[in-house]
């Protein structure tokens, strides 16, 4: 079970589609997940709790104290290619 | 059809451009504050968090997403669309560029995923993408939001 963190300025609103995004890919992705969401400065202290971390690209930075957590960061939040691409690219490191 | 929110032409503008980012966030958001589901205080919360935490509510190329924490003063759901014939760009070096504003009030952390889900669902289809980038009249914009 992959444990995966969404998080964006107020986690409200990116950090939540980023979450329906996620979901879809992973399980097309044949993966089982645990999605949480989070505004960027509560995920800052949790992230290391987690596998992964998806974020906008701005907020990667933000993340350099998270442990084994892998930190993806997106431009295009609604593209599942792009989503999917950084997302193996993170898992196969 | 979302509960407790109908999305009418009242909630659909198209201007020619905005003189800054600001300007464009406090214009697509006051549909719904002459529609009372928020506050002028909510709009100046959009512009703080963005001033806080950068352009993160451009979701996607030329699409940005303007919202807010609830406690800021939003009173009941609701979202408004406005389109711009010229992008504005929320950074200088033009990496975060919007054209398509959708502002949204959440009332609390959940009862908006609704809204969201859809907005996120029309948006993800190609087809209904191009078809909204390339309207230019209140009722098309409604019968693709409204399906």
């Amino acid at each position: 079970m992959l444990k995966v963190l969404a998080a964006c300025g107020n986690g409200m609103g990116s950090s939540l589609i980023i979450k329906m995004k996620i979901q879809k890919v992973l399980k097309d992705m044949g993966l089982e997940c645990d999605v949480h969401h989070a505004s960027v400065g509560q995920a800052k202290s949790d992230a290391r709790n987690f596998d992964l971390v998806l974020v906008s690209e701005m907020f990667v930075k933000e993340f350099a104290n998270a442990g084994n957590a892998k930190i993806v960061g997106l431009i295009n939040l609604l593209s599942e290619e792009e989503i999917r691409t950084k997302v193996e690219a993170a898992l196969a490191k | 059809m979302i509960k407790g929110f109908e999305l009418t032409a009242d909630y659909i503008q198209f201007f020619e451009e905005a003189k800054d980012w600001e300007e464009a966030v406090q214009l697509s958001a006051e549909p719904l504050l002459n529609g009372g589901e928020i506050q002028q205080s909510y709009i100046d919360g959009m512009i703080e968090s963005v001033k806080e935490h950068g352009p993160y509510i451009v979701i996607a190329p030329n699409i940005a997403l303007p919202h807010a924490r609830p406690e800021t003063g939003s009173l009941k759901i609701g979202y408004s669309i406005m389109k711009l014939n010229k992008s504005v760009s929320f950074l200088e070096d033009g990496s975060a560029d919007a054209q398509l504003f959708i502002a949204l009030s959440c009332v609390d952390a959940d009862t908006h995923l609704e809204i969201l889900q859809e907005i996120v669902t029309i948006l993800s289809d190609q087809e209904k993408h191009d078809a909204i980038f390339a309207a230019t009249t209140k009722e098309e914009m409604l019968k693709l939001f409204n399906n």
